[in-house]
């Protein structure tokens, strides 16, 4: 997926609430590219896709974990007030 | 795996950036080539569609500088443009960055030179093992410490004390030895010491054996360790050597060993005997050795000092008669007494040479301030397209510590020819001061002194600019009149910081120049001109009695008399100004019979004449004093107010301690005081005893520890007279080297070596201090003109004549000049006082020195400020109203 897609998916799946502006976007797609947890080519439309490696898999595992404990906690505060 | 992932980005980041760069250009393009597609879709016209694309994508340049910050590697990056950019900025204004450079060379230059020399002198350890461990013992004395011992006491010292390794005493003064070699002798720098000399050094002979303990005793043989010098020079480096002899003095001595190469003992030498001192209160001569002891492993200087207490009461106990009664053992650091009184010279000096480079930091600041000016607009650019505040600040400091390292670089190499000059100006004049070289202790203290000064100089300058209000720099569009009043504001209080510290460092050499101009004028007691002085070793065999050393000395005596260009020759012991040994006296019938110490010379009779001193009452010594007739002696002046008070000291009579003379003597003259001990300290009091009246252990004693000297009044200049006093010397004796041929000036000049040295330095500082600071105080005049030309112009079409225009730029530098001269003389009244130790003469406080100091640096100042105010005489006023 290129990265207007990528943005685009981003807005539609959470019905708008995060609209992924360039100036994040890039920074982010560069980060993990350098991380090596996606890998980026360009494509036939002369764009350039990125696609999850298999460090990559294993870190979105990781992050969503942590994400899980973190809004599960902050569910927890929010609910005991 | 992450890890090489990362390295890989980095690598890809550094080497192929500009693929990178395209990459991203592309996506970016990509993307809002696709935004623009989608709006299309939505039925947006094409224009409509390109303008909201932008405005979802926001500016490229800062989405670009966004993912590039996220780089891995990208600190790395931007340093290196960063100094790539300042070099080309240091590039396009070549003459800022050359007077930068050349101040900063010359204040880092400086400050690198004498650290070189606290380093060489104070920091860098005393070149032998555990060199802590290294102590100097001597005698307490109500007035200081003095260095000199009996040999009695030594041999006491060394048997009674319990905490040291070994100790080990030596000859004072080291007289050297006739080394026969070929036709004729030569003199060769020696000492005899006792035998764990090496021992306490800690340093072991490369080539054989040190000395035994027999070899060290009474009755022991001859036998010498040499230096590799001498080894080389010799026996050309030849590895048997051991066994072999070298005659010294005309007696053989058989080398046991030769010291490594890298080994130096002070005061140097090439050969070492054993000294044999022998335990005779009463009669051992009087104190003439250094003793030092190295620690047992553990013990402290507390607990040396508190057991040679012990055993210094002991010996007061043991024999009441011979120790004075404040006399004590002191034990002292041997570093620390080898340093002495330099330390406080040399950190005086670093101090000095570090306010040098404080102004030098103030005038980089100063032009880094004025350049900033005409960067506003620049920087203000840059903000506007992206960059934030800490990324000016870092670029503007990378400019400055570009400058710094390559004026630090240059200051290196101009600290080497520092230090070469240093050397010349005062060979061995400090302790371990000819080994000073740039090691890299000196390196590491250079490096933090570019850094440093990068940052004092840099850092005002970049922040003011990056405080630079946006809008303002914009608009005011290069106008030089509004919105620069900070800028003013900053430059005068570092031109006030420059004339007040060059003020300091002014009255300080000032102070120090009188000083050295005192001790020139003080009356050293002789008259120096056309008198030449030489030394002789007189050591060995053929010198063991006074009747044959007075021989040998009448020989020369008379066969130099008899020279056309001489005037008068004799002997002495020691020179004038050159501190000789002591000898205790007391006086005959004075109610205080407590023995008193004076300097002591042993001299031909006419000595007096050769040197030039006056005869104030009483008769010169003449040829019958000699050892059959009663014991004479010649008081000096001093001796004679201090015991005599008003009396007529002649026909009275004092006792040598000691033995240098036999009985009580008869006290026939009183001669002028010469300064002994050196210009800046008073006359000593000193006797003179004839030469011919010695005891014969005494001479003997005096040829092996001090080289007689030979002073020789000439009718014209003392050196040309050098080759026929050799003649006649080798005529009379042709084992005995002269050496050290020298007029009597050089031997003054010698005395006041240091105080010149500190004058020359302080007054190079100084002199570069306020150079620096007229640089300083012209740049920023300059700078205030071109400000004003506007106004001037104004002025002078409004009808203000040029005196009016003159007075007003100068009314501002005098300012600037008055405050700084005030803050100055404070500075001077709270520094001066440090120095007060090394002036003579004059106090720190004089308000002559102050007042001709401020002149002279207002003079200056006022030049720096009156030309380049009379260029704003010289506008013309449409020129000057059309400027800008």
């Amino acid at each position: 997926m290129h990265g207007l897609g990528i943005s685009r998916r981003i807005q539609q799946i959470t019905g708008g609430t995060f609209a992924v502006k360039p100036g994040s976007l890039f920074p982010a797609l560069h980060r993990m590219e350098e991380e090596g947890w996606i890998s980026a080519f360009w494509g036939d439309r002369r764009a350039k896709y990125y696609r999850l490696t298999k460090a990559g898999r294993k870190q979105l595992e990781v992050e969503t974990k942590r994400w899980g404990r973190i809004s599960w906690a902050i569910a927890q505060a929010l609910d005991a007030s | 795996m992450p890890l090489l992932v990362k390295v890989r980005s980095f690598l890809r980041n550094f080497f192929f950036s500009r693929r990178v760069e395209t990459d991203l250009d592309q996506e970016v393009q990509s993307h809002l080539e696709m935004l623009i597609e989608e709006n299309i879709r939505a039925g947006m016209p094409l224009k409509e569609a390109q303008r909201a694309a932008r405005i979802e994508l926001g500016s490229i340049e800062q989405v670009k500088e966004q993912v590039r910050e996220q780089r891995i590697g990208n600190w790395l990056h931007s340093v290196l443009s960063d100094c790539r950019f300042a070099l080309r900025q240091l590039r396009k204004s070549p003459a800022f960055t050359t007077v930068a450079i050349l101040t900063l060379t010359l204040g880092i230059g400086a400050n690198t030179a004498i650290f070189s020399v606290v380093n060489g002198v104070l920091i860098r350890p005393l070149p032998y093992p555990e060199s802590d461990r290294l102590v100097e013992l001597m005698r307490g004395q109500k007035s200081g410490n003095d260095e000199t011992v009996e040999a009695s006491k030594f041999l006491f010292w060394r048997q009674q004390s319990r905490v040291f390794e070994a100790m080990a005493a030596f000859d004072i003064f080291g007289t050297g030895f006739n080394l026969a070699s070929g036709g004729q002798p030569e003199h060769v720098t020696g000492m005899r010491v006792s035998p764990d000399f090496f021992r306490v050094l800690g340093v072991r002979p490369a080539i054989g054996r040190d000395f035994t303990a027999e070899e060290g005793a009474p009755g022991g043989v001859n036998v010498s360790v040499i230096s590799n010098n001498l080894w080389k020079q010799q026996f050309g480096g030849d590895t048997s050597v051991t066994g072999k002899s070298i005659s010294l003095n005309g007696e053989a001595y058989t080398v046991v060993g030769v010291m490594p190469g890298s080994f130096e003992s002070r005061p140097s030498a090439d050969v070492w005997v054993p000294l044999r001192p022998v335990f005779n209160p009463q009669n051992d001569g009087g104190p003439l050795f250094i003793v030092l002891g190295r620690l047992k492993p553990g013990a402290t200087l507390k607990a040396a000092q508190s057991d040679m207490k012990r055993v210094g009461e002991q010996f007061r106990t043991d024999f009441p008669d011979f120790m004075g009664k404040d006399e004590t053992v002191t034990v002292v650091d041997y570093q620390e007494h080898m340093v002495g009184d330099v330390r406080r010279a040399l950190l005086i000096l670093l101090g000095a040479v570090g306010f040098v480079l404080l102004v030098a930091c103030a005038n980089v600041a100063n032009l880094l301030l004025s350049r900033a000016t005409g960067r506003s607009r620049e920087m203000a650019v840059r903000v506007a397209l992206g960059a934030g505040r800490s990324r000016l600040v870092r670029q503007l400091l990378t400019e400055s510590t570009m400058l710094a390292l390559v004026g630090s670089g240059l200051g290196l190499l101009f600290s080497k020819w520092c230090l070469l000059g240093l050397l010349q100006m005062a060979p061995g004049s400090l302790p371990q001061f000819s080994t000073t070289h740039i090691d890299q202790h000196v390196l590491g203290f250079t490096l933090g002194l570019a850094f440093l000064t990068a940052v004092v100089f840099g850092l005002a300058p970049a922040l003011q600019m990056s405080g630079t209000e946006l809008n303002d720099s914009l608009q005011e569009g290069g106008a030089r009149t509004a919105g620069s009043v900070r800028h003013t504001r900053l430059r005068d209080v570092l031109v006030v910081m420059e004339i007040s510290v060059s003020l300091a460092l002014l009255v300080g050499a000032t102070l120090l120049i009188r000083t050295y101009a005192n001790l020139r004028e003080i009356n050293p007691g002789v008259d120096p001109r056309n008198v030449l002085t030489v030394k002789l070793s007189l050591s060995g065999s053929k010198f063991e009695t006074t009747s044959a050393t007075w021989e040998f000395l009448r020989k020369v005596v008379d066969r130099t008399e008899s020279l056309p260009a001489v005037d008068a020759a004799a002997f002495v012991t020691v020179l004038p100004l050159e501190k000789g040994p002591d000898q205790p006296f007391q006086i005959e019938g004075l109610r205080d019979s407590e023995y008193r110490d004076a300097q002591f010379r042993a001299i031909t009779p006419g000595y007096f004449r050769a040197v030039g001193t006056p005869l104030l009452q009483g008769r010169y010594f003449t040829q019958a004093d000699n050892a059959q007739s009663p014991g004479v002696v010649i008081i000096n002046e001093v001796l004679a107010r201090q015991y005599f008070r008003g009396r007529s000291p002649i026909g009275e009579h004092l006792t040598v301690m000691g033995g240098a003379v036999t009985g009580t003597v008869a006290i026939i003259g009183v001669a002028g005081d010469i300064h002994e001990d050196g210009l800046d300290n008073p006359p000593p009091p000193t006797l003179f005893v004839p030469a011919a009246q010695l005891v014969d252990p005494f001479t003997r004693l005096m040829n092996k520890v001090v080289a007689a000297s030979f002073v020789v009044r000439a009718k014209a200049a003392p050196m040309s007279i050098v080759a026929d006093v050799q003649r006649e010397l080798l005529a009379c004796d042709g084992t005995v080297a002269a050496f050290n041929f020298r007029p009597m000036e050089s031997v003054l000049a010698g005395s006041i070596v240091r105080q010149r040295l500190n004058m020359l330095l302080l007054g190079t500082f100084a002199a570069m201090a306020l150079m620096l600071s007229a640089v300083g105080l012209y740049g920023v005049i300059s700078y205030a003109v071109t400000l004003r030309t506007h106004e001037v112009g104004i002025r002078m079409a409004l009808g203000a004549d040029q005196g009016d225009v003159l007075g007003l730029i100068v009314k501002q530098g005098m300012r600037v000049i008055v405050i700084g001269v005030a803050v100055g003389v404070g500075l001077a009244l709270l520094s001066t006082r440090l120095i007060s130790s090394m002036i003579y003469g004059v106090r720190p406080t004089d308000p002559a020195t102050l007042g001709s100091a401020s002149l002279g640096l207002v003079v200056v100042a006022f030049l720096a400020t009156y030309i380049p105010a009379r260029r704003a005489t010289k506008v013309d006023p449409m020129v000057a109203l059309r400027y800008e």
